[in-house]
């Protein structure tokens, strides 16, 4: 497990490493200065390389990343070129909504997803098509649209969930969870059909392996065969599915969030992009590439558990 | 014996996989749970009895500090709740007092203004409103220079002349100054010595006296502003809420299916979904309040030379067909205009005889064009910024007119007007789609037409003739309303021939909210609803 | 040979063929194909084909629906919808075309460089691929946009960019396993340069998946590319895209629901005309795989010499364990062998199956037979040999005993007796109670026998509550029994190990106590040695020996190798090509084979080889594909005692002796050979 964790770290570390150098270098790259936008419009010239060089505007790209790199080891990760709120507090107030999106996503289509999947596996015919279409279905409709054609639906003609906003759990766990139905729907189609296609590819190459004729050729049930050990033989698979599946929500959460106006990660992103607001967008970049390590992580560790063959390589 | 830990009977292990499913899902709420509490409501209400409110805006405030905000009608609500203006200006339109309860001008010059403040008055953080207090506000306005200087300039100087008492000299004749003072320009709202003395807090949390002051901690920047009753509001009785939250939603559409939902009680409308939402019992107000149209800044043909000629900007004006933009985008909410000012304005300018100078007339556009030396047309772009209403839609329509006449229009949208700030100042943007709030041609100018107006005339565009007029304006404040009236219908008839701005129409701002909600009211000189008047 | 000799035309006749078969097959990929064609070109003929200028304002026509002169309708500027999907499909699609160019030269190049070349290359790639796997590409896309503001085509170019290290992981891959396939080695050594190779053999042999994988990126790009429209921040208005018009149409939903409808439908199905089309082909590439497979199977069996058995160090061993043959000769008295098997049917018999036929299902309603009507008795405590070489039908028939046969494969005629019980015709239900119980059988390859995922202890503890009720702590003891039972060192040790943890007797081991768990009476061994080492082999059927001394079970041995054979069994039927051709008693068939194809095998075992430096004895030929099986012997084709007779009609088995049976009609010109000795010829 050491080992798995170890590797797991090797990989992260030049992945944390460069994107947040790609994304700094690139936005540090923008036309527009963020000093002149500050100061506004009748600034002199002295009073702009004063702040250029308060703010470090004035210094080489690489010392500029180093120093931003020092500040994220001590949890610094800059200030809001507009509001001059601490970035970290910007991206903490979005990331619980990205966060419950992106789990409560997984969990859906882990939901529907994986019952479907076996199913489908255990029976042919008309099941085999549907979970087809659903499985095209899923990964063709954006995710954008969908949820537009929900919100008309679900929200404008039967009033049952609100089309927008995010009520925190605090004020009101009904409302929470009723603004968040829409979204999570939206979000778990797409992961639902990739998850039961998976389970059912999965567990059929499973079911055709040796060792499940011969607990058939024991006199094992059928149930105990499908759900025992198909299906914990399959799982590795989908677990490393749904790792990717979680990469695409970062996109997909992107996108939902800007529908139903949640002020998520995503959202935060978009803005500062469109607000050439650098420190914000870094730190988005980092935040994003930790959810994605973290994920990840959790892949690889759930991988062992499932399975001894995995854990005895890594040398557990 | 060391087994894996296997249960062969058949419903044992089912049992025990639902266990687990339980369990985690009982995990994984309750993590989240604990999650969203961090970010839970907040619990500073005062009085039980007050109900809550929530309402939408379109778009986020540039910044919470006052002195860097855009006076848009979203702005102006942030600033109407926690920064409380020394004159306020109702919704008839009348001046009411504020943090000042009278005032005067010192002498018939015009040119010095006194106020008396509202004694014990506190800002939100503890401190005394006193004459200095006023004086440092207005001194840093002037100082931090942000996008809306223009207003505060036209003061010279202030001073503290008694403890309550302050003066302030001005740079001119001033017939408007009592409301420069009110909410609409920003600068009368006064913010407290500690705010001006560490602005960078003003970007985060509010230090007025207003009756409401942001609760940070609740705030989620950028999405939705949580408001909390003021505790040192030298009227209690006129805060109605418990906590006055501001969520911004940028999609119309959103905005006023929340509206009819119920989840905010108020939201910025439009025209197109104006009839619909009357449909759907949900109250729409309007009111005339300004003008749309392409405000161009490239006067002086740094970026796109062709609109240095008078002739090119003049066939640009002819090639719109205003009549049929009007009914496609602003319904029955706007009509077609081509001066810079609107009906309601004739003692500041607006002349009737100029409002079809401009007939749709393509012919002549392109005649005008190859007079100019363009017989091709040229191609320019266009910035509009999607959170402000229609922006995009007219400037898609505006680019249709013209590619009639072989101009061809790159439109570049801003998600919102912070983003389209920083371009618009380093002079990238030929010209932008905007909607003009109606003024006093006194203010008009200075922020439109002169040459260091900053954000609408950023390349510092003049023209002598104007240049004057203008200048007359200014002299005729003095001399009866008759010979105002004509001093800026001189300057407008010289705006409108030399194509100086390329206005389409007239247009109203539109708010829906929920029919429970009393207390809204807009007139055209006061089209921005005061929050602070609203209760259930 | 790799050459193919037809002439060009015929080629292309064959391909087009192919072609149309394809199409049949797959309808969904080719509509599919054929959407993206048109969208394609309606794309590039915009300004031919749309009936409106995408941009054109009309002011009179405002959020139409659907009609004549707008077919899909307006927006809220009056500007008609087809025309303005029309004119998007060139921004969208060629967004998509940049990020797949990037995707497939950068990933194409990259994997076949690792793959090909390997080492330090392959390193760095397959380092590069890990850490991209988990790259956010969207918010890199994001900072790129910041820089690129509004630039669609360089975000798609990123886009490429982080893909293309999936492409060459997958490119990589396929690379390396046509690498070590050793014609390529060949062609290596025949002079082929590399390009040569990849051109000529790696690249159609990845080609499948690579298309696969590439549909499923271009889906994805699309969206992202929509996405960053919706968004606001890729293609500006007035240019019309996809996504805009998706968002456009959701400020209006309340006054225009229609709006938003065929923007997001178009996106919907050019993405699922990409996944379409990546299914077909996949499909058509696996179904073309299964089917070589099939042929190569049937058509290249080895020439029947003790190469069946593989190398020459295992037809060494089979000549140790023939020595053990005379050993077993001349122990006569084995207490075991009572009750011949051999249609004498002795009250009590264990296991029968009567005329047994199993086939292949097809289409047109005639199986193709795989075994035609078997027989044989095996009575309690009794071993039984079933003998003969790959594809005969034996692992079929211990399938069809235990009702396992794969799909596809029936039984058409005779019947399974077990117990005096027919079993051919029970349902699952009823075989799953036999299963364990009253029957059981250990295969081949013991570790993949036993599920990977969970201890010795705990599978064993499965089988052992399925089919006796005990405690939990009972059933603990009954697990180290088993395990003791199969003379296993270590019970509680290997208990709690994973499969991949034993060694192959020790799982062949496990395998056997998982198939005593339940006490059956019938063992099936099918060919439990083949995959052990030499003195493994040994060990487990001294194993078998001394369980059936202990238990009393019948055993059913399957195995191609004589040795086995004749270490434990009393008896063995000879089958070939599906049919029994001889049973007999052990001794019966070692010293007097009377059919010429179990005196070939016999006689082909290099212990009788005479002269060193001759020719090893083998049969000339090779077996007979399923399906070409003859009316008269199968064996024919083979024999040289044949004659015009033998292939006229069915051979009937005749009866030799009251346990030697055989099926041939020259017989007796076996018996006039000199029987089988050390000095014995290869005649």
């Amino acid at each position: 497990m050491w080992k798995a964790l170890l590797h797991r770290l090797l990989i992260s570390i030049p992945l944390v490493v460069s994107v947040s150098m790609v994304t700094f270098v690139l936005a540090a790259l923008t036309p527009g200065n963020a000093a002149r936008t500050i100061l506004g419009l009748t600034a002199t010239k002295a009073q702009l390389n004063a702040l250029e060089k308060s703010l470090g505007l004035d210094q080489p790209l690489y010392i500029q990343y180093w120093h931003w790199l020092v500040g994220v080891l001590h949890g610094n990760l800059g200030n809001s070129i507009f509001t001059g709120e601490p970035v970290s507090r910007i991206l903490n107030a979005g990331l619980p909504i990205t966060l419950t999106l992106v789990v409560a996503a997984v969990g859906g289509a882990l939901i529907v997803g994986v019952p479907l999947g076996i199913v489908s596996a255990r029976r042919s015919g008309a099941i085999h098509h549907i979970v087809d279409t659903f499985s095209l279905a899923g990964f063709a409709i954006p995710s954008f649209w969908l949820g537009l054609l929900l919100v008309v639906g679900f929200s404008m003609e039967l009033h049952w969930f609100p089309a927008s906003g995010w009520i925190s759990p605090g004020a009101s766990l009904g409302g929470w969870l009723r603004s968040l139905v829409l979204p999570v729907v939206t979000l778990s189609v797409g992961g639902a059909s990739l998850i039961a296609k998976q389970t059912r590819d999965g567990m059929l190459d499973v079911m055709s392996q040796e060792y499940i004729r011969a607990l058939r050729g024991r006199g094992l049930l059928v149930r105990s065969i499908v759900y025992k050990h198909a299906l914990r033989n399959a799982l590795p698979n989908v677990v490393t599915l749904v790792g990717l599946y979680v990469v695409g929500l970062l996109l997909g959460t992107t996108l939902v969030e800007n529908v139903f106006a949640l002020q998520g990660l995503g959202s935060i992103a978009v803005q500062a992009t469109s607000q050439h607001n650098l420190p914000v967008l870094e730190g988005a970049a980092l935040y994003f590439t930790l959810i994605v390590v973290v994920t990840f992580t959790i892949v690889d560790l759930v991988r062992l558990w499932l399975s001894p063959k995995l854990r005895s390589n890594s040398g557990l | 014996m060391h087994f894996s830990n296997s249960t062969s009977r058949p419903c044992g292990w089912l049992r025990y996989r639902r266990l687990i499913s339980g369990a985690s899902a009982a995990i994984i709420a309750g993590t989240l749970v604990i999650v969203g509490g961090v970010t839970a409501s907040p619990s500073s209400a005062t009085n039980g009895a007050k109900p809550s409110i929530t309402i939408s805006v379109n778009d986020a405030p540039l910044s919470l500090d006052p002195a860097e905000s855009v006076n848009d009608a979203d702005q102006q609500i942030f600033n109407d709740l926690a920064y409380e203006p020394l004159i306020i200006l109702n919704s008839n339109g009348d001046l009411v007092p504020g943090l000042a309860t009278s005032w005067k001008y010192a002498n018939s010059s015009d040119k010095t203004f006194d106020l008396t403040l509202r004694s014990g008055v506190r800002f939100s953080n503890g401190q005394h409103l006193t004459a200095a207090a006023v004086v440092r506000s207005i001194n840093w306005m002037k100082k931090a220079e942000g996008p809306e200087v223009v207003y505060v300039n036209n003061v010279a100087s202030a001073q503290a002349i008694g403890p309550l008492t302050v003066r302030l000299h001005l740079v001119q004749a001033n017939p408007v100054i009592a409301l420069l003072l009110t909410q609409r320009f920003v600068f009368g709202g006064i913010i407290a010595p500690s705010g001006c003395a560490n602005p960078k807090i003003l970007g985060t949390t509010t230090e007025g006296a207003g009756p409401y002051k942001l609760d940070a901690a609740a705030t989620i920047p950028g999405s939705s502003y949580v408001f909390v009753p003021n505790p040192y509001y030298y009227d209690k009785s006129a805060i109605h809420f418990s906590t006055f939250t501001v969520d911004i939603i940028a999609n119309a559409q959103t905005a006023l299916s929340a509206v009819e939902s119920g989840e905010v009680a108020y939201a910025d409308g439009a025209w197109a979904t104006a009839a619909a939402a009357k449909q759907h019992g949900v109250a729409v107000y309007s009111t005339l309040c300004g003008y749309y149209g392409v405000f161009l800044l490239d006067r002086a043909g740094v970026l796109v030379p062709a609109l240095k000629s008078q002739d090119v900007r003049r066939a640009l004006n002819y090639a719109l067909n205003r009549v049929g933009i009007t009914t496609a985008v602003f319904g029955p909410y706007g009509s077609p205009n081509d001066e810079v000012s609107i009906p309601g304005y004739e003692d500041e300018g607006y002349l009737p005889s100029l409002s079809n100078y401009y007939t749709y007339n393509i012919a002549k556009a392109k005649q005008l064009l190859a007079r100019a030396g363009y017989p091709h047309g040229f191609t320019m772009t266009i910035a509009a910024v999607a959170s402000l209403g229609d922006g995009v839609e007219l400037a898609e329509a505006v680019a249709s007119d013209w590619a009639k006449i072989g101009v061809t229009v790159d439109i570049k949208t801003y998600a919102n007007l912070s983003a389209a700030i920083g371009p618009v100042v380093s002079k990238q943007i030929p010209a932008f789609m905007d909607n003009y709030d109606a003024q006093p041609m006194f203010i008009e100018a200075s922020q439109l037409l002169a040459k260091y107006a900053g954000l609408f005339n950023i390349f510092e565009s003049t023209d002598p003739q104007l240049t004057s007029l203008i200048a007359k304006g200014y002299a005729s404040t003095t001399s009866g309303s008759a010979a105002v009236a004509a001093a800026w219908g001189a300057v407008e008839s010289r705006v409108v021939a030399l194509g100086w701005e390329i206005p389409i129409a007239t247009g109203a701002d539109v708010y829906f909210a929920s029919s429970a909600l009393k207390g809204i009211a807009v007139s055209p000189t006061s089209f921005t609803p005061n929050p602070e008047d609203w209760y259930y | 040979m790799g050459c193919d000799d037809a002439p060009a035309s015929a080629r292309a006749k064959q391909r087009l063929w192919s072609g149309l078969r394809l199409a049949r097959e797959h309808p969904a990929s080719v509509v599919a194909a054929a959407y993206l064609v048109v969208i394609g070109f309606a794309a590039v003929l915009a300004p031919v084909i749309a009936p409106w200028n995408p941009n054109e304002v009309n002011y009179n026509s405002l959020y139409e629906g659907p009609s004549a002169q707008h077919l899909l309708g307006t927006d809220d500027l009056g500007r008609d919808l087809l025309s303005r999907i029309i004119y998007s499909g060139r921004v969208s699609l060629v967004g998509v075309g940049v990020a797949l160019a990037v995707y497939l030269v950068l990933g194409l190049t990259l994997g076949l460089l690792a793959g090909y070349f390997g080492g330090l290359i392959d390193g760095l790639v397959v380092w590069v691929a890990d850490v991209s796997f988990g790259v956010p590409q969207i918010i890199v896309i994001l900072a790129f946009l910041a820089i690129f503001a509004n630039d669609s085509s360089a975000a798609m170019l990123v886009l490429g960019l982080l893909g293309a290290p999936g492409l060459a992981m997958l490119t990589r891959g396929a690379t390396r396993a046509v690498r070590a396939e050793q014609y390529i080695a060949a062609a290596r050594v025949s002079g082929l340069r590399g390009r040569q190779i990849i051109v000529r053999h790696i690249a159609p042999r990845i080609a499948g998946p690579v298309i696969v994988q590439t549909s499923l990126f271009a889906g994805l790009a699309l969206i992202f590319q929509t996405g960053l429209d919706f968004l606001g921040i890729g293609t500006q208005p007035p240019t019309a895209s996809w996504g805009a018009m998706v968002a456009e149409g959701s400020v209006y939903l309340a006054r225009d629901p229609w709006m938003v409808v065929p923007s997001g439908a178009v996106i919907a199905l050019t993405i699922t005309a990409f996944g379409l089309i990546g299914d077909g082909v996949r499909d058509w590439n696996s179904g073309r795989t299964i089917s070589v497979l099939a042929v190569a199977a049937s058509t290249t069996e080895p020439s029947s010499t003790l190469g069946a058995l593989g190398t020459g160090e295992e037809a060494m061993s089979t000549a140790k364990r023939s020595l053990s043959v005379v050993d077993a000769l001349a122990r006569t008295d084995r207490a075991s062998v009572d009750g011949r098997t051999k249609g004498s049917r002795v009250v009590g018999t264990l296991l029968s199956l009567d005329d047994l036929s199993i086939g292949i299902v097809t289409k047109s309603g005639e199986p193709v037979p795989l075994v035609d009507r078997l027989s044989l008795d095996l009575n309690p405590g009794e071993v039984l040999g079933v003998v003969g070489e790959s594809g005969c039908g034996k692992t079929m028939t211990a399938l069809a005993i235990m009702g396992l046969l794969p799909t596809g494969v029936q039984i058409t005629g005779g019947s399974v007796t077990l117990k005096g019980m027919q079993v051919q015709n029970l349902g699952e239900r009823e075989m799953r109670r036999l299963r364990g119980s009253r029957m059981s059988m250990i295969s081949q390859e013991p570790v993949p026998s036993l599920d990977p995922s969970f201890t010795v202890g705990s599978q064993l503890t499965e089988v052992v509550r399925r089919h006796l009720s005990l405690s939990r702590t009972a059933s603990r003891h009954e697990v180290l029994r088993l395990l003791e039972l199969v003379e296993l060192p270590d019970p509680r040790g290997v208990a709690g190990k994973y499969p991949h943890e034993l060694s192959g007797g020790m799982a062949q081991r496990v395998a056997i106590a998982a198939a005593l768990a339940g006490r059956p009476d019938l063992l099936i061994a099918d060919e439990p040695t083949t995959a052990l080492d030499v003195t493994v082999q040994a060990e487990i059927l001294e194993l078998l020996r001394s369980l059936r001394a202990k238990t009393g079970l019948g055993l059913l041995l399957v195995s191609h190798d004589w040795g086995v054979i004749a270490d434990i069994c009393d008896a063995a039927i000879i089958m070939y090509a599906g049919q029994r051709v001889e049973v007999g008693e052990i001794s019966e068939l070692f010293v007097e084979p009377r059919h010429p194809y179990t005196r070939g095998l016999m006689t082909s075992n290099p212990y009788y080889a005479s002269q060193p430096r001759t020719p090893l004895a083998s049969i000339p030929g090779s077996v007979l594909a399923v399906g070409n099986w003859p009316e008269g012997c199968h064996f024919a084709s083979r024999c040289r005692f044949v004659t015009p007779e033998c292939v006229e009609s069915p051979v009937v088995e005749e009866t030799l002796e009251m346990t030697h049976r055989v099926r041939c009609i020259h017989h007796d010109a076996l018996a006039a050979l000199p029987a089988l000795g050390r000095s014995g010829d290869g005649a």
